[in-house]
């Protein structure tokens, strides 16, 4: 029974170090915070008829110019931010192959602009994009360790807000709610554990493709995305998680009508991502982590992030 | 392990219906739009005369206004471009600037709109870094 019990735990435990692994941001292009990727991210696989209900808080704020990897003295935009909330839920079909959702809503998506006339706040509010994938894990499992390969396949439906106004005029698309995108992604999660050890390590690699917004006269193509992240974790009584990641994140240029390219867009970043997992029940977690740039390049002028931080509560069932 | 009694298996499949229909529910309200008015011929009810910008060439982050005269009762006004950025100055005018990834030729539309319909007009701005 203690060994049942023991194997349990650290099954859930490992899930939950997958998770912190994975939420991941998106760097606004040109003048605002950006948008989350796909919520919580998760891309490991859940017990068979295991559900998992993952809810979180998110900040995103984005302050200073670049150009290049210099920062600009600049201050058009004084700040761009959003608070944000998820919902998600991921269900274990089978040993092998998972399920997620996920939708969210912008409490609120500011920027604060310097205009000749003073400073001005455009704001808007709703839902975001909805978020839904397959995971299917190759490995078979195995007594003497954790390790799961699992690839991912997935997309984002712009079901959300995306005509917001504000007294009259419609805001522009990187503060609506809603990328106003169909995204399709993909994605390849290799972690490494040894049952009873208490370091480990994960890879993460992710494609996102975007189609062309065609809405009355906007025609707009998000560049790819590409992100790739490293991690280590250190548990502590199965209670206890410490983990610090690094991501690169490469976005491509975005384009406009005629296939143009857009020179302002497109950058690449390099992300720490300190994170912290605390048991509060058998079942239940807190999980929060913050995301620091430490490295920019950004194509043309850009505002780029500062920071973002998230805090989450988890629980997980058997259905 | 006991197995979970019956009505925490209730609980939980409640819990799962209860989330899933949040998740939908998210869906209806973001889904909910206003119907636009039909477009119709400009009368004494009803006219958008023109838009007119201060500038129509002009560089990053300069500022012009934009402004829509129009005539009928209770109008309302409202403002669209694919790139840039506006914010209102009054009903009828709006401020116009464009950040770096507005460069090119970028449309500007207005439209008015009261109880006997909608009109609109467009017109470009020339955006250079």
């Amino acid at each position: 029974m203690n060994h049942y019990l023991s194997n349990l735990s650290m099954k859930f435990l490992v899930v939950g170090i997958f998770i912190l692994f994975m939420v991941n941001e998106v760097s606004g292009q040109c003048c605002a915070a950006g948008n989350p990727v796909g919520g919580d991210g998760t891309q490991d696989g859940v017990k068979k008829h295991q559900m998992r209900v993952f809810a979180a808080y998110r900040l995103s704020y984005s302050r200073d110019y670049f150009n290049g990897d210099s920062k600009e003295d600049v201050r058009h935009i004084e700040k761009s931010f959003y608070n944000y909330s998820s919902l998600s839920l991921t269900y274990g079909v089978n040993w092998r192959l998972t399920l997620h959702g996920e939708m969210g809503y912008f409490f609120n998506k500011v920027q604060d602009v310097n205009l000749s006339e003073g400073q001005e706040r455009i704001s808007a509010s709703g839902a975001g994009d909805l978020a839904l994938s397959g995971r299917y894990d190759l490995l078979k499992k195995k007594l003497v360790n954790e390790n799961q390969l699992v690839v991912s396949l997935g997309g984002r439906l712009p079901v959300g807000a995306f005509s917001e106004e504000q007294d009259g005029v419609v805001i522009p698309i990187s503060l609506q709610p809603s990328s106003g995108a169909l995204k399709i992604n993909s994605g390849l999660f290799y972690s490494h554990k040894k049952k009873d050890f208490p370091v480990g390590w994960s890879s993460y690699l992710f494609i996102e493709w975007s189609n062309t917004i065609e809405k009355d006269f906007l025609i707009y193509k998000y560049g790819n995305l590409y992100l790739a992240e490293v991690s280590a974790f250190y548990s502590k009584n199965q209670k206890f998680v410490g983990v610090l990641s690094g991501k690169v994140e490469v976005r491509e240029k975005d384009e406009r009508e005629n296939q143009q390219e857009i020179d302002a867009t497109g950058s690449w970043v390099f992300y720490l991502k300190p994170q912290l997992q605390v048991g509060l029940a058998k079942t239940l977690q807190l999980i929060t982590f913050a995301e620091v740039p430490v490295y920019k390049y950004t194509n043309g002028s850009q505002l780029t992030n500062l920071f973002s931080f998230q805090v989450g509560i988890r629980n997980a069932f058997s259905l | 392990m006991p197995n979970p009694t019956k009505s925490m298996r209730v609980f939980r499949r409640c819990f799962s219906v209860f989330t899933i229909l949040l998740i939908v529910g998210f869906q209806l309200v973001s889904c909910k739009k206003d119907e636009p008015k039909p477009e119709v011929a400009p009368s004494d009810n009803l006219s958008l005369d023109s838009v007119v910008a201060t500038k129509t060439n002009i560089v990053v982050w300069e500022e012009i206004h934009i402004t829509a005269f129009a005539r009928g009762p209770a109008i309302t006004f409202k403002w669209q471009t694919n790139h840039g950025s506006m914010v209102g100055i009054d009903s009828s005018t709006v401020l116009y600037w464009a950040c770096p990834t507005c460069v090119g030729d970028n449309i500007v539309k207005c439209t008015v709109s009261n109880a006997f319909g909608s009109i609109s007009d467009t017109l470009v701005i020339h955006v250079t870094p």
